[in-house]
């Protein structure tokens, strides 16, 4: 009877347990070892599937969008953000004065004009007649002055008037117009002003001391918001958006926004499964074809990323690897299989060619891509040196499907004889070591690594982009010949699109030439959302959603 | 007593600044610094330096530790480096939802480990005490996080009976909503804690039964309800006194697991979030909350202990004049 019992009692824990294991959370691993499924356009400009393109029947409108964060932020202030997480808690309360959208033009927001002079010195920019605070007070050319005031506090000159350590002007022409005069043509200038925060002057008294302290003020309801909506509860776990009446380019359909923090792992899964939230990203393809099977209900959509997520070779190094061993390495390794292993489907990656995104203006379809050719790579291993080598491999545990990747080139390259020694780290960890040179000063970190995995996000518009400051990079950050740098800047400071289109061919080929940086994917931003929840790829931006005028929930 | 008591307290600032040096210095050589969140490749050098000035960050280790020490005392533990606010009223503002939680889970876990622990001594080596001691075995051995998501899956996925995460439900503020909210993740905390002092229990509970003054009370016909709760059980608290002193810290500091994977906003939840970012005012005063309660409770336990067993003051008195 009493080896009856427990019996039964040990049954019962395990098939308990067993029901843990086979939930929907689903690791890197486990898509690894899943067939891919090839379906999607590899450039996909942003697809919807299941049934949001048909006319929805007339349904009641549910007034509440509920969004899951990570951890409950205790100041919701413009200012005190910079990871992804808390951009997309703010999204809708500041926007911005422009945006660059996928297609390399501008999504306008508090503005409604840019003038650019043909010498692409002056901006010019015209801010809305009708933008407005939450409070009913005109945004005007006052809070962006009061923008420049916070930056001269801050860093003690002008960042919105400032190219290569010599500043410009900034010229106030009227109450809703301001000029930003440089003294030298400077492309990527449009994306230092799409980034800046306009802060309300009128709130803080024109004092950029005041706004260096609010915390206070951005941590109780109804502060004054440029966005769609402002405040209106904030408790221990969550903050409530509502929206706003007199917003400037129309009321929004949905009602409320709801942030909440929702618990780690699986429990966000489980907790959209059962309509706590209306939505969430997927990043495997297990979870994609789980949502899929269930298309009556839930949406899911799919937009590029604009991220490129790549493998460098750190010239620092111990191993100090040489030309011929930097290119056996890239010769062996596959990224239709690092696609297929690390990702196990087109849906949520393709394989690039370039450093730059297709998101970007300037990239080039037919720049030539690197080739696989392991024959080839074993001979150059074997004369070079490489075989038998250990190379220390580094990358960010936070982000998704790199540690996937990052076991695919272990085996591919174990195939030439080399040993990856993979480390994964958290962000705070991973930044001090892999920009070591570029942004830490050598601080020493830099001898401890081989290879690293890093992605640039929001790779769109007209410039270079985040490229521009690899290649122009600061101490001989990552091995690349100075011309890189001078062609970078050419780039930056070409007043033509041909002329500067031709530069970033020139640059691109050059610095892949070298086998410093071999680009390993590009990313679709694949989220999943209730049925009942339409226009989340309205505007295709990430960190999402930077235009909540065309989501809705129908009850 | 008296001299007792003071000597305790010496040793707990002992240990308080020694807490203090060896967390210090073990953030000072963990990789990585907040200044990764500020920093970008497109800053120039100069911004790059304000920054890390601004935060603090160009001093060496000692200099950092020595003007936080200085602050400390004075109560004063420093502003945040990712909210630039003070560290203690944003660590106070979350303490109610852990006591909360904590509280309910300490208690949940007494309350059954207890009655359990006796009948599981009482009816030593029968199927019910194999049923009991499976049951604390499968609580020890069972991480909390894993058994947590099983509740999780059981409540929520599938029975729809339960949220999932947080405190409340928006824009609901009723007891009985933080009560729905509750239920997993104090199970989840009161099966951990509840295996342990079953067994300790348990133990003592089998040693005192062997004692002649059970005999003597069944000698007079004591029922065995009133042995094992009226005369056993006190001599069984004193190891569940040590145990609830060791567990003041994380009634007060929380858990790490049980708040991130119940989205429960708690301190420890808050200080996991510190210590991704690398914020180290609010790492070193939730280090010192911890470390100081800790510390307290087994000194608060060492007291009790003297009330719940005379024969130890008379020891201690002794000892110390």
């Amino acid at each position: 009877m009493k080896k009856q019992f427990l019996a039964l009692l040990m049954a019962s824990a395990m098939v308990l347990s067993m029901a843990g294991c086979s939930s929907g959370e689903a690791t890197p691993g486990d898509s690894a070892a899943t067939p891919s499924t090839p379906t999607a356009d590899a450039e996909n400009k942003g697809t919807t599937e299941g049934d949001t393109q048909k006319p929805a029947e007339p349904a009641v409108q549910k007034d509440t969008f509920t969004i899951a964060i990570s951890y409950m932020p205790n100041t919701l202030a413009p200012h005190s953000g910079g990871s992804d997480d808390y951009t997309s808690m703010t999204r809708p309360l500041y926007d911005k004065l422009f945006i660059e959208n996928l297609e390399g033009g501008l999504d306008y927001y508090l503005a409604d004009k840019l003038e650019i002079s043909e010498d692409g010195k002056t901006y010019t920019v015209h801010i809305r007649d009708d933008a407005n605070w939450s409070d009913g007070t005109p945004i005007t050319t006052k809070d962006i002055q009061f923008c420049i005031d916070y930056s001269v506090h801050k860093y003690g000159y002008n960042r919105y008037a400032r190219v290569n350590g010599v500043e410009g002007t900034v010229n106030m022409i009227d109450e809703k117009t301001a000029q930003f005069v440089l003294p030298e043509a400077y492309n990527y200038f449009i994306i230092t002003l799409s980034g800046m925060n306009v802060y309300p002057s009128h709130v803080f008294n024109g004092d950029p001391a005041a706004l260096e302290n609010s915390t206070e003020y951005y941590s109780s309801p109804n502060f004054v918001t440029s966005g769609a909506y402002t405040v209106t509860e904030i408790s221990e776990d969550s903050f409530v958006c509502t929206a706003r009446d007199d917003y400037y380019r129309g009321t929004p359909q949905v009602k409320k926004v709801v942030m909440k923090v929702i618990g780690s792992g699986s429990t966000k899964a489980v907790a959209f499964e059962n309509g706590e939230i209306d939505y969430m990203r997927i990043t495997t393809v297990d979870e994609l074809e789980k949502y899929k099977a269930q298309g009556d209900k839930y949406n899911i959509y799919s937009f590029p990323e604009a991220r490129l997520n790549y493998l460098q070779v750190n010239p620092y190094g111990p191993a100090n690897l040489n030309d011929a061993q930097r290119e056996a390495l890239f010769y062996a390794i596959n990224g239709d299989e690092v696609i297929d292993g690390a990702y196990g489907t087109t849906d949520l990656a393709t394989n690039p060619n370039s450093i730059l995104t297709p998101e970007i203006s300037l990239y080039n379809p037919q720049t030539p891509d690197y080739v696989y050719d392991l024959e080839k790579a074993k001979e150059l291993a074997k004369s070079s040196g490489l075989e038998g080598m250990t190379l220390t491999y580094i990358y960010n545990a936070d982000r998704p499907n790199m540690e996937a990747v990052a076991v695919v080139l272990q085996q591919q390259l174990a195939q030439i004889g080399v040993t990856l020694n993979i480390e994964g780290m958290d962000s705070s960890s991973f930044f001090p070591r892999f920009f070591a040179v570029s942004s830490y000063g050598k601080n020493g970190q830099e001898l401890t690594w081989d290879l690293g995995t890093n992605g640039w996000d929001s790779m769109k518009g007209n410039t270079l982009n985040q490229a521009y400051s690899y290649l122009n990079q600061a101490d001989n950050a990552w091995g690349l010949t100075p011309t890189c740098g001078e062609l970078a800047l050419k780039v930056n400071t070409a007043t033509t699109q041909e002329e500067a289109q031709k530069l970033a061919d020139e640059v691109v080929e050059l610095a892949l030439a070298q086998h410093r940086i071999y680009p390993l994917t590009y990313t679709n931003y694949v989220i999943v959302s209730q049925k009942n929840v339409t226009g989340l790829d309205c505007s295709p931006i990430v960190p999402e959603f930077i235009d909540y005028l065309g989501i809705s929930v129908n009850g | 007593m008296v001299k007792y008591c003071l000597k305790k307290v010496a040793q707990v600032l002992i240990v308080m600044l020694l807490i203090s040096f060896f967390s210090f210095a073990i953030i000072d050589l963990a990789p990585g610094d907040i200044s990764s969140s500020y920093i970008t490749e497109d800053m120039t050098a100069e911004e790059k330096a304000i920054i890390i000035e601004k935060l603090g960050l160009d001093k060496s280790m000692p200099e950092q530790y020595l003007a936080w020490l200085s602050e400390a005392l004075k109560g004063n533990f420093g502003v945040s480096l990712s909210y630039k606010t003070p560290v203690m009223p944003m660590l106070t503002k979350r303490l109610p939802s852990t006591i909360l939680l904590m509280g309910v889970s300490l208690l949940t876990s007494l309350t059954l480990s207890i009655p359990l622990g006796l009948i599981a001594g009482y009816k030593k080596n029968t199927w019910v005490d194999n049923a009991i001691s499976g049951f604390a075995y499968f609580g020890m051995s069972i991480p909390s996080f894993y058994f947590g998501m099983l509740l999780i899956i059981l409540f929520t996925a599938i029975l729809h009976v339960l949220p999932s995460s947080g405190m409340h439900s928006v824009g609901v503020n009723t007891p009985l909503d933080t009560f729905q909210h509750m239920i997993m993740p104090v199970l989840t905390m009161a099966l951990g804690s509840m295996a342990s002092k079953v067994r300790y229990v348990r133990a003592n509970t089998i040693g005192q039964l062997a004692e002649e003054y059970v005999l003597a009370a069944k000698a007079k016909g004591t029922s065995s309800v009133t042995i094992l709760f009226r005369h056993v059980l006190k001599n069984t608290l004193l190891p569940i006194i040590t145990i609830v002193g060791m567990n003041m810290a994380s009634l007060v500091c929380g858990s790490f697991i049980i708040e991130s994977l119940f989205g429960w906003p708690g301190i420890g939840s808050f200080a996991m979030e510190a210590i991704g970012k690398r914020d180290y005012p609010i790492i070193m005063a939730y280090i010192m909350l911890s470390g100081f309660i800790l510390v307290m409770g087994n000194f608060v336990a060492d007291i009790l202990y003297s009330f719940a067993d005379p024969r130890i003051k008379r020891g201690i008195d002794t000892a110390n004049g």
